[in-house]
């Protein structure tokens, strides 16, 4: 491509009526040297890439908007978007669970869209909240969540048994999340069936927990 | 990001040192004057020897900004003045004169020859001068030697020929001398290698036959021609070479200094051999070297003294009759610490220029003549194994004694800045050193004091006076202390002690006692003024009403009171000694603050008076009799005053410790916020300007005057002591390392001629101050090997170092051998148990004093054990009470390279240490190792002693250690591994194996990770804890050999490399935002990856060229409530600051000044300024404070022409010269 491209630009720039007698040649010398195996070979490869990239990014876009889908939905469960995209199975679990609440939640289904709107998500503030280094996580994940929910929540008002589950149930998330991250960190990665095995590049103390039983 | 660079502390360490008689202006009177030259990296001292204190002084520091290879000094015949010569970094050769009169060095000659840099062709390393200061030659370690001629003009001026080359290619030379052939051609002679056979031989059997040669280069003054005239084989272990005196006072020849041997070498003389004698106890591996040279020469007598690299110094006599050398003998003389340069001066001192480590000047006692072990080339055996060697034990000093000690913190290998004792600024905590004598040492901005006096005294006092009975007494007669309601008088002599006849009232306080006339004493108490004549009587003036005087202004032929409701009384001494009223006034409200400034001299009595009111203001008034207490000019200021002093400085010319500055008056004020005014006072209308304000301390400062080094000087007291003082012409203000003073005076005794007595609570206090003109006091606390890293305990505040050596034995083993020896020697066991105690702290000096037996091994060095041997220990140390809590001495030829308390989460222990060891590590021929290890140890009994916990092993050397999200990161080799705390090990629980080469130093922010490679600069990492993942996300695209790093902001880190940079590397905003807001966190195109490495570079920000190996950062401040600077540490042992500009302004004044100050004041040495601090990459962003600095030895009109391009006066620089370094100390 890039050669062709060389010559037509050597054509037009001569500017002559030599030139442009010789034009027509050279466009059809142009146009079979573009037709050999090597440059056939490398557009088939380039469009290959350029689909697979496609791929990918509508896999990633359908996938992030899954996630804040759950994200817009549930409150409860749109702690960390990012970190729960890459896991098909939980997924698929998480939205039966939210499918279940949300058809309890009506109301606050319907007002998805202004709550979207008020997530307050910039990065300095993420930031500032992740813990130095010599704090230990519990304590910087206890605040990683802070995109805060700022819904006045006059749909729940009146409604504190509601209130009380909801909460109950987002506390209970999160902490199995943190439950999770902390099994991923210390080197347990899982299976196609979400069942826990040990990386076995990472290793373990004889009586480590195992996430497995802890988790089930 | 501007920098303005700063060095705190210059380089203390020492190149090379040459001796001369440099002033040359006592030659008629004594022919003793000599100085002595010290390059010290970047910096040319000047020293001279007090024959009277024994003490060494500073005459001149001068910043060259340049790299010093090598010094020579010589004298053109029949002049009584020494040249220095000096060989450095920047392709010429300089020509210093030392004009004493106006304390500077004088370029007189300045030749380029070519290339600048520290490279093997460029001259410069090799110096040689030829004795009758005919001729010089300047060699290169390969290839190049040029051959000067020197001469003088008509004028007696000196004048220098253009060089003449003596080149050989392919020839390397190890060293170069000048022959003392009298007045025949100059000769020089080097130890030289041709190299060209070699590097052709592939099978390197060429190599292994190379032989050194002693080559003789005449320079035929006729012809003007060098030429190489013999080429001998020598030794090939030469390294050295001595000039031997001749011309009529010896055999002339040289010297070679070789392994093992010293050989005797001239031209057409036959070989002279003698054997080094060799200390009992070294391995026979090890050959013994010379390192340093002196040549002692009287007019009948001269001798050399050798020093071998083990620290023992020789005698080396020649036996000749005319030319011919019978006879070399070598004789032991003492053992002091390994130097770099060894000087005797004809005052019978010698200055021991240490290689590491504290300085000293010892002085003869003897110069060897009584028996020792001796060897000589008559008695030279030779066997089948090669000569016989001769056995030495080393020995106390015999023939010299130590008088004087020059602190050296060369070199740095670590550095902390913290406030462990919690005084008012932060200490610098620097572990110093190499073998045995590494010290940890504590630096305190500030002077130091020595305490010559304390006494107690019955109540706490408010104020201290001394007199004098007499203007023209030496000392003082009296101390006068007052409390609050009795004063108590102290009568100097042999002892201080109580007098009654002093005529002093003592049963009310005193506001003022001072000397008034010629002769006459002056008590002010509340209700009066005592006057007390010479002959006893006493004027008594009582205050009218029920008035009472609350302040005191007065010199010494002038009083001013002020009463209380704000009346002023003016009184002067007339012609018949009596105090006379002469005016009053009436102020609006109370007097706040008095003082009348000191008569100047030659006239009847000074002009003004200053008075400090509560209304923020300070007036002048006049004390002329025509306009008497009239207001002369106001000025007001931003706090009530506390205290005034005039400070007079008179006219200089320079002088020995000054440059030249016209007479001043300055007032100084004392502000109740705690700030010290200051401004300067016309001496004719009494206008005040030029006002410089700085805060001292949380008290209002209480100024005194004192005397420094013969000059006024003013001590301010406030939170603690400060010392206002000129100090080679510049005026300094410096705190003093003592706690609070409450008040003080001057102090002048037989013992002490100059001291200060101070009351402190309920103290008498007489102290000194010392070494003027430094910026740290240091307090050192000696340490058993060389120290490598250490961590400071937060919670405890003790210090965890540790070190290690290579080829020597640990502690137990030499005790061992001590005790093997003592018992083979015959010796009685003399049942010192705590010998071998594990606790004390260099374990040499303790052992010294109890054991007569055995020497410090801070003098004598460690014996040497197989160079493939490791010792090392971890120790904790309280740096309070300078107590080793805990050592612990690790085994099996392991040695710490890398320590960090970490604290893990979910685990038990709170904070542990963490330890990197190496095993069996060897450099040569390559790096190999047994195995690495990770320590963990936990703190018992209050952190004060370890505990192991267990011992991790790794594949590589585990140079870096850090805590990060409750885990460990090593860096093991060039792996980054992530590990928990595991039961019996550590356990890995991620890593990365990107990195390029080592990874040496790993800082952590938040989740990002600042991993710095041996070679290759920053790598900026990310953990990603739901992947369990540490990737690489950006790095740096400039190769940088990294020595120290710090971490500055979330995307910037400073770091140093080993050529002596100093640079910052950022990670762009746009690029840093992408990162964190990519929720892969750039893992998708960290895939990617740029340039063979990570997909985001770093931009370096900043450029700058220390000129020396950085070996620690420290971000910090060393001022209370000042902003954060970046400090730094270096091998040759200085302290250095990098402050960021707040304010365009600023960066442009000082860029500016900077800019003029290259162009009209270049460096001494001939560097360019530019090309110096470009010297790798071109300087960016960081303004030479050094140069700046340099501004207020530059001449008066210099001065202001660069003021005048300034737009500002020099006044107004250097005032902002002096704010920014109160910014910074």
């Amino acid at each position: 491509m890039g050669a062709g491209g060389a010559c037509a630009g050597a054509v037009t720039g001569a500017g002559s009526m030599f030139a442009i007698r010789n034009l027509m040649p050279v466009l059809a010398y142009v146009y079979m040297h573009n037709k050999g195996a090597r440059h056939v070979a490398a557009e088939s490869r380039l469009r290959e890439k350029e689909l697979s990239k496609k791929h990918e990014i509508n896999k990633r876009l359908a996938l992030s908007s899954d996630a804040s889908h759950s994200n817009s939905g549930n409150p409860r469960t749109g702690v960390k978007p990012t970190s729960i995209k890459e896991k098909p199975l939980i997924e698929e679990t998480r939205r039966a669970i939210l499918e279940a609440q949300s058809s309890r939640f009506n109301d606050f289904k319907g007002k998805k869209v202004s709550h979207d709107s008020k997530w307050t998500t910039t990065t300095s503030s993420f930031d500032s909240s992740v813990a130095p280094s010599d704090v230990p996580m519990e304590l910087s994940t206890g605040n990683t969540g802070l995109r805060e929910w700022n819904c006045k929540g006059e749909s729940f008002a009146g409604n504190q048994t509601q209130d009380k589950l909801f909460s109950d149930r987002q506390t209970e998330v999160r902490k199995r999340q943190e439950q999770e991250l902390r099994f991923t960190a210390s080197g347990w990665k899982r299976d196609g069936h979400g069942r826990w095995y040990r990386d076995e590049n990472v290793e373990f103390d004889s009586d480590e927990d195992d996430p497995n039983v802890c988790l089930s | 990001m501007y920098l303005y660079s700063l060095t705190l502390q210059r380089a203390t360490g020492a190149v090379c040192a040459v001796i001369g008689s440099f002033s040359g202006r006592d030659s008629k009177k004594s022919a003793f004057t000599q100085e002595i030259a010290v390059a010290r990296g970047s910096t040319l001292d000047l020293l001279r020897p007090d024959p009277e204190t024994g003490r060494l002084r500073t005459l001149l520091s001068v910043d060259v900004f340049g790299a010093i290879r090598s010094l020579a000094q010589f004298r053109l015949t029949g002049a009584n003045k020494d040249y220095l010569v000096v060989g450095s970094d920047s392709g010429r050769l300089v020509i210093l004169e030392y004009s004493p009169d106006r304390n500077r060095l004088d370029k007189v000659h300045q030749e380029t020859f070519g290339k600048s840099g520290c490279r093997r062709i460029v001259p410069g390393q090799l110096l040689a001068v030829d004795p009758k200061g005919r001729a010089l030659c300047i060699a290169a370690l390969e290839k190049q030697k040029l051959v000067y001629v020197l001469n003088r003009d008509a004028a007696a001026r000196l004048t220098i020929s253009s060089p003449l080359e003596a080149h050989k290619s392919n020839t390397l030379t190890f060293a170069l001398a000048a022959l003392d052939c009298g007045f025949d051609n100059p000769v020089f002679a080097a130890i030289e290698l041709e190299y060209a056979e070699s590097d052709r031989d592939p099978t390197g059997q060429a190599a292994n036959q190379a032989q050194k040669l002693l080559t003789f280069y005449e320079l035929d003054l006729g012809l003007n021609h060098v030429s190489r005239k013999v080429s001998e084989p020598i030794d090939n272990g030469a390294n050295l070479l001595v000039t031997v005196p001749g011309g009529g006072d010896g055999p002339s020849g040289v010297l070679v200094c070789c392994d093992n041997f010293v050989l005797y070498r001239n031209q057409g003389h036959p070989e002279i051999r003698a054997v080094i004698p060799r200390r009992a106890d070294l391995p026979a591996e090890r050959g013994v070297l010379i390192v340093a040279a002196a040549t002692h020469k009287q007019k009948s007598m001269f001798f050399f003294l050798l020093q071998t690299e083990y620290g023992d110094i020789f005698k080396v006599d020649l036996d000749h009759s005319g030319d011919t050398v019978s006879e070399l003998r070598i004789k032991y003389f003492d053992t002091i610490p390994v130097t770099s340069a060894v000087c005797v001066l004809r005052s019978g001192f010698l200055f021991a220029a240490s290689e590491f480590g504290n300085h000293a000047l010892y002085q003869f006692r003897d110069i060897g003549r009584d028996a020792d072990v001796e060897s000589s080339s008559a008695t030279l055996m030779e066997t089948e194994e090669g000569f016989q060697p001769v056995f030495f034990q080393p020995r106390a000093l015999k023939n010299l004694m130590r008088i004087d000690e020059i602190e050296s913190l060369m070199p740095v290998m670590d550095m902390r800045v913290a406030n462990l004792f919690d005084e008012e600024t932060p200490q610098l905590f620097t572990a110093c050193g190499r073998g045995p004598r590494s010290t940890l040492r504590i630096l305190r901005p500030g002077l130091a004091i020595s305490e010559m006096a304390r006494s107690m005294l019955p109540a706490e006092p408010i104020a201290v006076w001394t007199v004098k009975k007499n203007i023209n007494d030496m000392f003082d007669a009296y101390i006068v202390v007052s409390f609050t309601n009795v004063t108590l008088v102290l009568s100097i002599g042999e002892t201080i002690e109580e007098v009654s006849d002093s005529q002093f009232l003592d049963t009310t306080h005193s506001l003022a006692v001072t000397l008034l006339g010629e002769d006459s004493l002056m008590q002010v108490h509340p209700n009066g003024i005592r006057h007390i004549r010479e002959d006893g009587r006493v004027n008594e003036w009582r205050t009218p009403g029920k008035k009472t005087i609350t302040k005191v202004g007065s010199n010494r032929l002038q009083v001013v009171i002020a009463l209380s409701g704000g009346e002023l009384i003016y009184f002067e001494m007339d012609m018949t000694g009596q105090l006379m009223e002469v005016e009053k006034q009436d102020m609006s409200g109370d007097v706040a603050c008095l003082a009348i400034a000191p008569v100047p001299e030659g006239r009847q009595r000074s002009r003004f008076l200053a008075v400090g009111s509560y209304d923020n203001t300070i007036r002048i008034l006049s004390l002329d009799p025509d306009d008497c207490l009239q207001p002369l000019s106001v000025q007001s200021v931003s706090s009530a005053p506390e205290s005034l002093l005039f400070l007079e400085v008179q006219a200089s010319i320079g002088g020995e410790d000054g440059a030249d500055y016209p007479a001043n008056l300055f007032l100084n004020a004392g502000l109740q916020n705690g700030v010290l005014f200051r401004t300067n006072v016309d001496m004719v209308t009494g206008q005040l300007s030029d006002t410089r304000s700085r805060f001292l301390g949380l008290r209002p400062p209480k100024l005194f005057p004192c005397i420094v080094s013969h000059r006024q000087a003013m001590l301010c007291l406030s939170s603690r002591p400060w010392l206002g003082y000129i100090h080679q012409g510049h005026f300094l203000l410096t705190p003093l390392s003592c706690d609070t003073v409450e008040s003080a005076a001057s102090f002048s005794s037989d013992q002490c001629s100059e001291g200060v007595v101070a009351v402190a609570g309920d103290a008498l206090r007489i102290f000194t101050i010392e070494r003027l003109g430094e910026t740290f006091n240091e307090t050192a606390i000696p340490l058993r090997y060389t120290p490598r890293k250490f961590v400071i305990l937060p919670k405890k505040k003790y210090i965890a170092v540790i070190e290690s050596d290579k080829g020597a034995f640990s502690a137990e083993e030499r005790e061992a051998a001590k005790k093997e020896c003592l018992e083979a020697s015959g010796a009685a066991e003399n049942g010192n148990a705590n010998n071998g105690d594990p606790m004390e702290n260099g374990d040499g000096q303790e052992d010294g004093a109890e054991v007569g037996n055995t020497f410090p091994d801070e003098q004598y060095g460690y014996p040497k054990a197989e160079s493939e041997r490791w010792v090392s220990c971890i120790r904790i140390l309280d740096p309070r009470s300078r107590d080793t809590t805990c050592l612990l001495e690790l085994q099996e030829n392991e040695a710490a390279v890398s320590i960090c308390t970490v604290n893990f989460h979910d685990k038990e222990h709170g904070t542990l240490l963490a330890v990197g060891t190496a095993k069996g590590l060897q450099f040569w021929p390559r790096r190999t190792l047994a195995g690495g290890f990770i320590h963990v140890y936990k703190f018992v009994d209050e952190g004060r002693a370890l505990e192991l916990l267990h011992k991790t092993q790794v594949e590589e050397v585990p140079l870096a250690l850090c805590q990060f999200q409750g885990r460990l990161l090593a860096g093991v080799g060039s792996v980054l591994r992530l590990y928990d705390l595991g039961k019996r090990k550590l356990l890995r629980k991620c890593e990365n194996k990107l990195f390029p080469r080592t990874i040496v130093s790993i800082h952590t922010y938040r989740d990002r990770i600042y991993v710095g490679d041996m070679q290759e600069s920053f790598h900026y990492c990310k953990y990603r804890r739901d992947e369990n993942q540490l990737y690489i996300f950006a790095d740096d695209s400039v190769p940088r050999w990294l020595t120290a790093a710090q971490h500055i902001d979330f995307d910037t880190m400073a770091g140093a490399d080993k050529f002596g940079n100093i640079y910052f590397a950022r990670l762009p905003q746009d690029i840093s935002d992408e990162i964190e807001e990519d929720p892969t966190g750039g893992k998708i195109k960290w895939e990617q990856g740029k340039l063979n490495g990570a997909p985001n570079k770093v931009e370096e920000i900043v450029q700058f060229h220390v000129g020396d190996v950085v070996t620690c950062l420290q971000k910090a401040s060393l001022i209370p409530g000042g902003g954060e600077c970046l400090i730094y540490g270096t091998v040759m042992g200085s302290v250095g600051a990098l402050l960021a500009f707040t304010s365009r302004e600023d960066v442009d004044f000082f860029s500016h000044l900077e800019m003029h100050l290259r162009q009209e004041h270049p460096p001494l040495c001939g560097r360019d300024h530019m090309a110096y601090r470009s010297a790798y990459f071109p300087v960016k962003d960081v303004i030479d404070g050094d140069l700046c600095e340099q501004y207020p030895s530059l001449p008066a009109d210099m001065q202001r022409k660069i003021a005048d391009e300034l737009d500002r006066t020099p006044g107004e620089i250097l005032k902002k010269l002096e704010d920014i370094r109160n910014k910074i100390i």
